[in-house]
């Protein structure tokens, strides 16, 4: 990004707790490097996440917003990552046809053994954003001027 | 639709004789020109005459399952088991109030056994809006509701009295407005929203006028956790994104937040898309059937992982 | 009484000179088309007036009383008061009910009836000239005259204008009127016979366009117990949407929160409210005194037929039609107002 180069993209990522979230700390000891731009946010279940959480976290100056659980078939709650993913498939075609750029919100599967996949997600998902620029939606919401 | 009106009345004032219902919900002479307006009767008290007051023309496009849901709910303040016991409701539907009837039934929001549905056949309402540009009420199809235009359920289905008449015929493109959406440019399609959010006054008739926004508490509303602010445009373009994606599977397609917006904002680009993926995705439709599970308290494992990132070299 | 006539084209140009004059800055806002609606917009001279049209969907109130206004804003300790945006404000194009409006605002936010003056409503209020347009063509649901208004009604305006078809007559009602027609008299030519003549024709016609409602003795009446009956009856079709407060002219009622932003700082925001909505009267122990919207509209009626008419001498009302046009259900407020006078 020209004459922006200093921007970095910030990054939610929503993991759920039985499978992304230990695969992020299995990446983590494992000691495989990936981007320092996200900022994870541990829940039950990817089953647990409300639309609202995602655009709050745009809202509040996230460029971009990762959301991950287990793989199909392999969700504590037997079924949260199914009922998700209904959830998600509407939600991320909702928002890219109101004109937010598919890039900023994705989804995936990362079970807890998969450390090497974690990482080289978060890499992907930093590139993705990072490519995209800052963002310029109005949901965004511009701090409130104050001296 | 004379006709219609008068079966309409002679069925009410049976019901009302035969002490079958406790209210009636149907559409009365509103006080403004081209204007129909819901109404609701007592019949406990009063005659089967009252039936007379009912009317039935092409202005009765408010929908009147957006009353249901407070007969059945238990008391805002008091204790549940103080709860009267339910009324019987007789309600008049045309296709979209009773596809908004099912949903509620669908959603256990009201039973099924304390209404009783009179089905009317919809040639579809017209837009006071379209006759005002227009200025030209002969030409009916020219000043029809777009709802209408895009209508397949003018022909109900599964009510307890059916008034039969003529219907409209099932249109050939039913998501025009949302694939020509879809083919403009990101940039377009967010100014496009952008700009018709930023006319918001956040009164929420939209989300009040819809059948299917029938929460305790809204999300826009929790002060506990508050959400939403005072409205700034982020605020406002937030609210319109969860309020109209919680009508996801449940849209009825009615446009009843459309007409209910003062500022006419076109909230009705966006309520389809939902209505159009749902049915593409999960083949669900908010259609006369009572059986079928709402496409998000379901899932099915066939169902499309390809929007989920891969990463190249992970796995 | 100080009159003046002046073009079309001419209005146009006044106001364009007017935007920086003398070293003052002033705001002007006039009616303007934008993608087919008609909206009250900040003038600038490409901005062409427009006068084709019958009322503006929202009121006017929001430009003294913004839908959303900052107080202060805090950072920990420290707060910094934010004040209104100095300089003239001169609103053309209202219609006399709008313009009627400001003076039951200025007595709710004037130190009159509470001992408190808003500085944030008065600070740009006193600095604001109001230029009324007379109404040609009423609307449907119109009923202004019932209520102490009329298609030329000037309280409320410090000039009224009369659209004379090419050509405006300006008449001053008020000091601030008269010098504005004063400062810019070189513009203005006097009015004669025949532009008298065309204003009280045009008049006429509006007048008798407007559906009327009695509000004798409403005070009384409302007095009388009316049964919960009665109220719920009268609402049962109601949304609790609250267009009809949102954009009336005179509802004035107002939430202030704070609201933290990121970082432990935050702001302090008034915003409209309305009595129409569950939370208006919701306590923090979660019980609410008006939790039924039967209740919640008779606030609203006794608020505008009893309680001001009480304290501040007037009904809050001026029957622009707003709420009777808007309403999704078409809850008329003229029809309640007969049932209230048992017609
Ligand atoms: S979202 Fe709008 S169109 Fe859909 S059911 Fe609700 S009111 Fe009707
Ligand atoms: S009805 Fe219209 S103005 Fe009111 S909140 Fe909904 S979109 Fe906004
Ligand atoms: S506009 Fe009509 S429906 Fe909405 S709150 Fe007012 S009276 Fe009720
Ligand atoms: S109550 Fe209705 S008619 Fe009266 S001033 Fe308000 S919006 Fe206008
Ligand atoms: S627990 Fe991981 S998705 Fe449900």
């Amino acid at each position: 990004m020209d004459g922006n180069s200093m921007w970095e993209p910030k990054i939610v990522a929503f993991l759920c707790n039985w499978c992304s979230y230990a695969g992020a700390d299995l990446a983590g000891v494992s000691r495989i490097q990936y981007g320092p731009n996200i900022r994870i946010i541990r829940v039950p279940c990817s089953g647990r996440i409300n639309p609202l959480y995602i655009l709050k976290a745009f809202q509040n100056g996230a460029d971009g917003v990762l959301v991950s659980g287990c793989h199909p078939g392999d969700c504590h709650y037997i079924s949260g990552n199914l009922v998700a993913r209904r959830k998600f498939t509407l939600l991320k075609n909702f928002l890219v046809y109101t004109g937010l750029e598919p890039e900023r919100i994705q989804f995936s599967w990362v079970s807890a053994s998969e450390g090497q996949r974690f990482a080289a997600l978060m890499d992907k998902v930093i590139a993705d954003v990072r490519k995209t620029g800052p963002m310029e939606n109005q949901i965004k919401e511009p701090r409130l001027a104050y001296d | 639709m004379i006709e219609v009106q008068n079966q309409m009345r002679i069925l009410a004032s049976d019901l009302i004789r035969q002490k079958r219902v406790d209210f009636i919900i149907g559409y009365e002479q509103g006080t403004l020109a081209h204007t129909s307006r819901p109404c609701i009767i007592d019949v406990r008290t009063s005659g089967p005459e009252v039936s007379e007051k009912l009317v039935w023309n092409s202005y009765c496009s408010n929908n009147l399952s957006v009353y249901l849901q407070k007969f059945f709910a238990p008391p805002v303040q008091g204790r549940k088991k103080d709860a009267a016991p339910p009324l019987r409701i007789g309600l008049i539907v045309k296709g979209c109030d009773l596809r908004s009837v099912l949903n509620l039934i669908r959603e256990k929001q009201v039973p099924r056994e304390n209404l009783i549905l009179i089905g009317l056949p919809c040639t579809g309402m017209l837009d006071k809006k379209k006759m005002e540009i227009n200025k030209d009420e002969l030409d009916i199809e020219k000043n029809i509701q777009d709802s209408c235009l895009e209508c397949r359920f003018s022909n109900v289905k599964g009510v307890d009295f059916e008034i039969t008449g003529k219907t409209r015929e099932v249109p050939g493109d039913l998501y025009e407005v949302v694939r020509l959406f879809e083919a403009r440019t990101r940039k377009d399609r967010l100014a496009y929203f952008e700009k018709e959010i930023s006319r918001c006054i956040r009164c929420n008739a939209c989300r009040q006028a819809c059948p299917s926004c029938y929460c305790r508490e809204c999300f826009a509303d929790q002060k506990d956790m508050k959400w939403l602010g005072s409205g700034t445009m982020s605020d406002t373009m937030i609210y319109h994104l969860i309020r109209i994606f919680h009508q996801a599977g449940r849209c009825a397609e009615c446009d009843a937040c459309f007409r209910a917006c003062p500022e006419e904002i076109d909230l009705r680009t966006f309520t389809r898309k939902l209505a159009k993926d749902v049915e593409e995705l999960f083949g669900f439709v908010t259609d006369f059937n009572r059986e079928s599970i709402p496409p998000l308290s379901t899932f099915s494992s066939g169902d499309s992982d390809s929007f989920i990132t891969e990463p190249e070299e992970g796995g | 009484m100080k009159t003046g006539i002046l073009t079309k084209p001419e209005i146009q140009e006044l106001f364009s000179s007017m935007i920086t004059k003398n070293g003052e800055e002033s705001r002007i806002f006039v009616p303007a088309t934008i993608e087919g609606r008609v909206i009250l917009e900040e003038f600038s001279p490409e901005r062409e007036i427009f006068y084709d049209f019958a009322n503006f969907l929202r009121p006017p109130k929001g430009i003294f009383f913004p839908q959303r206004e900052v107080l202060c804003s805090f950072e920990q300790e420290r707060a910094v008061e934010v004040p209104p945006a100095a300089g003239r404000i001169i609103i053309f194009g209202i219609r006399p009910c709008d313009a009627r409006s400001f003076l039951f605002l200025d007595k709710i936010f004037s130190a009159g009836s509470s001992g408190f003056a808003d500085p944030y409503y008065l600070g740009r209020r006193e600095n604001s000239v109001i230029i009324s347009l007379s109404c040609i063509e009423p609307s449907e649901g119109c009923f202004c005259t019932s209520l102490g208004g009329g298609p030329g009604d000037e309280s409320g305006s410090d000039i009224v204008a009369f659209d004379l078809g090419d050509r405006l007559l300006f008449e001053a009602h008020s000091a601030k009127g008269e010098n504005f027609i004063e400062e810019n008299t070189t513009e203005f030519r006097q009015p004669d016979a025949a532009d008298q003549n065309a204003k009280k024709e045009s008049l006429q016609a509006a007048f008798n366009a407007i559906s009327r409602i009695s509000t004798d003795g409403l005070v009384e009446k409302l007095d009388d117990d009316f049964s919960d009956s009665f109220w719920e009856e009268i609402t049962a079709t109601c949304l609790g949407c609250g267009v009809c407060t949102y954009l009336c002219p005179t509802c004035h009622c107002f939430d202030i929160t704070d609201e933290k932003d990121r970082d432990g700082t935050g702001t302090r925001v008034r915003t409209w409210d309305s009595c129409q909505y569950p939370l208006f009267t919701m306590h923090a122990s979660g019980h609410n005194p008006r939790a039924e919207k039967k209740q919640r509209m008779r606030q609203r009626i006794m608020h505008k037929f009893s309680y001001t008419p009480r304290t501040t001498g007037d009904v809050f009302c001026v029957g622009c039609g707003r709420c009777v046009r808007k309403c999704p259900v078409n809850l008329d407020i003229r029809e309640v107002i007969r049932k209230i006078n048992g017609e």
